[in-house]
């Protein structure tokens, strides 16, 4: 310990100038050193990812980052204004009392959120932050990104032949969020949650200023596990062959399995993936109608988000929770739009 | 509030990213996708519809970053300031407008988290090595049948092709449009063998320009049989032999529906020796050669090559 230490005290123990008599760095000086380091090591870098399965890989990662970068935005962007220009009583007055009541209606406001799924998961803890009981939160991120306007439009585009495809992948997403949503009323514990550090209503913070924070927190948060979910995406693609949905197509249960595994483990984005599941020809409808109805549900990437920002002991309840609701919701619309054709 | 030590980036705990420095990545990360849009490099990862998306998100990002770094850096500046009688007096009674200071302008939930720090990869990734648009090596790892793939196009192709026989068989057979031949099967035959078919614009001119999706399209359903005999202008690139073929080469291209994480291959097979490695770029006269693609070979039809020229890769690497 340094002479400038002297002045003990515990409220004074670690504040400004003692952190320069033991040495921690900080995390600007963290960067610099990971750029340095990513600066000397590009020759290696760039040789292995020169191998072609490390370059699919890469170059599927970077897509998936790219393409859910903008959507992610518009969430954070959705969840500081929340924060910064909605009262908390707001939601509370339109919101019913009644759990009951409060997951239809959320579950309903969803329509309105033109994004997809990753934009979906900082909105709904922001308006947990606010009051919102967690199981319209939940009920709402589960339908915003499976039955927006958007999704829907591109489900049809997609499926021009089969129009009844949107009506039921917009019955499936409905029915798997308020699902979620009254059965995590029931069971949900507040305690699975990671325990927030309440954002105070400071006074002397303009609500610009909570805008831009809330924006950038929200963001550098998502965003990082975005990346972990990314990475998985990508290895799945990378080693599962192509040939895996061939020839199954008689088998209706192995169908829907397939189709939700291979939701959960693809991550893609809720707007592209009526395109792939209508390139699947050899799957049958009502497996096409799992793999819309889980994909924007509970995917690799979302459990990696979820796990970041709602806590890992929420996640591992959750997203089975999901995935199981998703999975039968989706098998009795199909089966009741299709049949077992 | 007590106690927060900060270190000159602003972090709370060790490995916590702060503000600053969450600042100047989001900055860089928005900055970069700026740069690979304007540059036309993000049609390597996504499809160019994303544009303008990814120029708005970039923008606020940047935005909010520089914003971001700038008034944390006066609050550092301003606690400084607070700080710096406190130290020439001595230290004992300084604390008090430190604390306010710290508090006040860093009153902030996710200072402590170490999430922040991956999104590093992805821009290291793009700033260090720029992964190149998926090539042979997808090609070979993502091919599946042909005759499963891709028969959409006549639904959504911007020429709007005539849709009145491939409607009619549409309805007949399993409910109708662009998905008609969507039985299970994965034959291009029916149940009683009969070829499905569709119907296809009439192609125009000397050496039409195809899409190598809409070309296996055609050589598997057309009714008119319009590529037999018919030279047409592909673009694509040199690719090893697909399944079911032991010699020759491929001209592929990719197709993607979003982004490269949706991307299917689309082949034609030429038999020889390829004339430039694989990856190579190029554009090819080539003629279907009738009735060869079939299941054994993923309806992975065979063409031969009047020429052949290596191209520069095109401004967008797949087709749609």
């Amino acid at each position: 310990m340094t002479s400038s230490d002297t002045h003990t005290g515990p409220p004074a123990g670690s504040i400004g100038k003692p952190g320069r008599s033991r040495y921690r760095p900080g995390s600007l000086e963290i960067f610099g050193a990971i750029l340095l380091v990513a600066i000397a090591l590009r020759d290696p870098l760039e040789s292995l990812l020169a191998r072609p399965a490390l370059q699919s890989w890469a170059t599927v990662f970077i897509a998936i980052c790219v393409q859910a970068t903008p959507f992610l935005v518009l969430g954070v962007v959705v969840s500081g204004a929340i924060a910064a220009f909605v009262p908390a009583a707001w939601f509370s007055r339109v919101l019913p009392d009644r759990p009951v009541l409060a997951v239809p209606v959320a579950t309903a406001c969803g329509v309105a959120l033109p994004g997809c799924e990753c934009g979906s998961v900082p909105i709904s803890n922001r308006l947990i932050d606010r009051g919102v009981r967690p199981s319209a939160s939940l009920a709402f991120m589960l339908s915003a990104p499976a039955i927006n306007p958007i999704v829907l439009v591109a489900t049809a585009v997609a499926f021009t032949g089969y129009p009844s495809m949107v009506w039921a992948r917009l019955i499936a997403g409905l029915l798997t969020a308020l699902i979620v949503g009254w059965v995590w009323e029931r069971i949900g514990r507040p305690e699975w949650m990671r325990p927030k550090v309440p954002v105070k209503a400071e006074p002397g913070r303009s609500g610009r200023r909570v805008f831009l924070s809330t924006i950038l927190g929200d963001f550098t948060q998502a965003a990082g596990f975005l990346v972990i979910g990314a990475a998985a995406a990508a290895t799945f693609k990378t080693i599962v062959p192509a040939h895996v949905m061939e020839g199954i197509g008689s088998s209706l249960l192995v169908s829907i399995l397939l189709m939700a595994g291979l939701a959960f483990i693809l991550a893609l984005c809720s707007e592209a993936d009526a395109f792939v599941a209508a390139s699947f020809s050899a799957i049958p409808m009502v497996g096409k109608l799992v793999f819309l109805t889980v994909g924007p549900a509970v995917d690799v990437k979302l459990f990696a988000m979820q796990a970041g920002i709602f806590g890992r002991r929420f996640a591992i309840r959750f997203a089975p929770l999901t995935l199981g609701v998703a999975v039968a919701v989706a098998s009795m619309v199909g089966l009741i739009f299709w049949g077992w054709q | 509030m007590m106690g927060r030590s900060r270190g000159p980036g602003g972090g709370r705990r060790f490995g916590g990213m702060g503000v600053e420095t969450q600042g100047i990545v989001v900055t860089l990360l928005g900055g970069l996708l700026i740069s690979i849009t304007v540059s036309g490099r993000f049609t390597s990862y996504v499809r160019p519809g994303f544009k303008w998306l990814l120029l708005v998100a970039g923008a606020i990002l940047v935005i909010v970053g520089i914003v971001s770094v700038v008034l944390a850096v006066r609050a550092d500046l301003r606690d400084g300031r607070a700080r710096k009688p406190a130290r020439s007096v001595g230290s004992v009674p300084a604390p008090e407008p430190q604390q306010l200071g710290a508090g006040g302008a860093h009153g902030h939930d996710h200072a402590s988290s170490r999430a922040p720090w991956l999104i590093l990869a992805p821009v290291l990734v793009l700033l260090l090595v720029a992964p190149p648009a998926l090539g042979a090596d997808a090609v070979a790892r993502n091919a599946g049948s042909q005759g499963l793939a891709g028969y959409n196009t006549a639904s959504t192709a911007p020429a709007g092709p005539v849709g009145d026989t491939g409607g009619k068989d549409a309805v007949g057979s399993s409910g109708g449009g662009g998905y008609a031949f969507n039985d299970g099967s994965g034959s291009v035959y029916d149940s009683s063998g009969g070829r499905r078919t569709m119907h296809f614009p009439a192609l125009q001119g000397e050496d039409p320009q195809l899409g190598i999706k809409e070309f296996v399209l055609r050589s598997l359903y057309d009714a008119d049989n319009s590529l037999d005999g018919t030279p047409v202008t592909v673009v694509g690139f040199i690719a090893p032999p697909g399944d079911g073929y032991t010699g020759g080469y491929t001209i592929a291209r990719m197709v993607i529906s979003c982004c490269a994480a949706d991307a299917n291959p689309m082949q034609l097979h030429v038999d020889g020796d390829a004339p430039y490695p694989s990856n190579t770029w190029v554009q090819a006269v080539v003629t279907n050669v009738s009735n060869t693609a079939t299941m054994d070979n993923d309806y992975v039809p065979t063409v031969t090559v009047g020429s052949l020229t290596t191209i520069d890769q095109p401004d967008d690497p797949y087709e749609h």
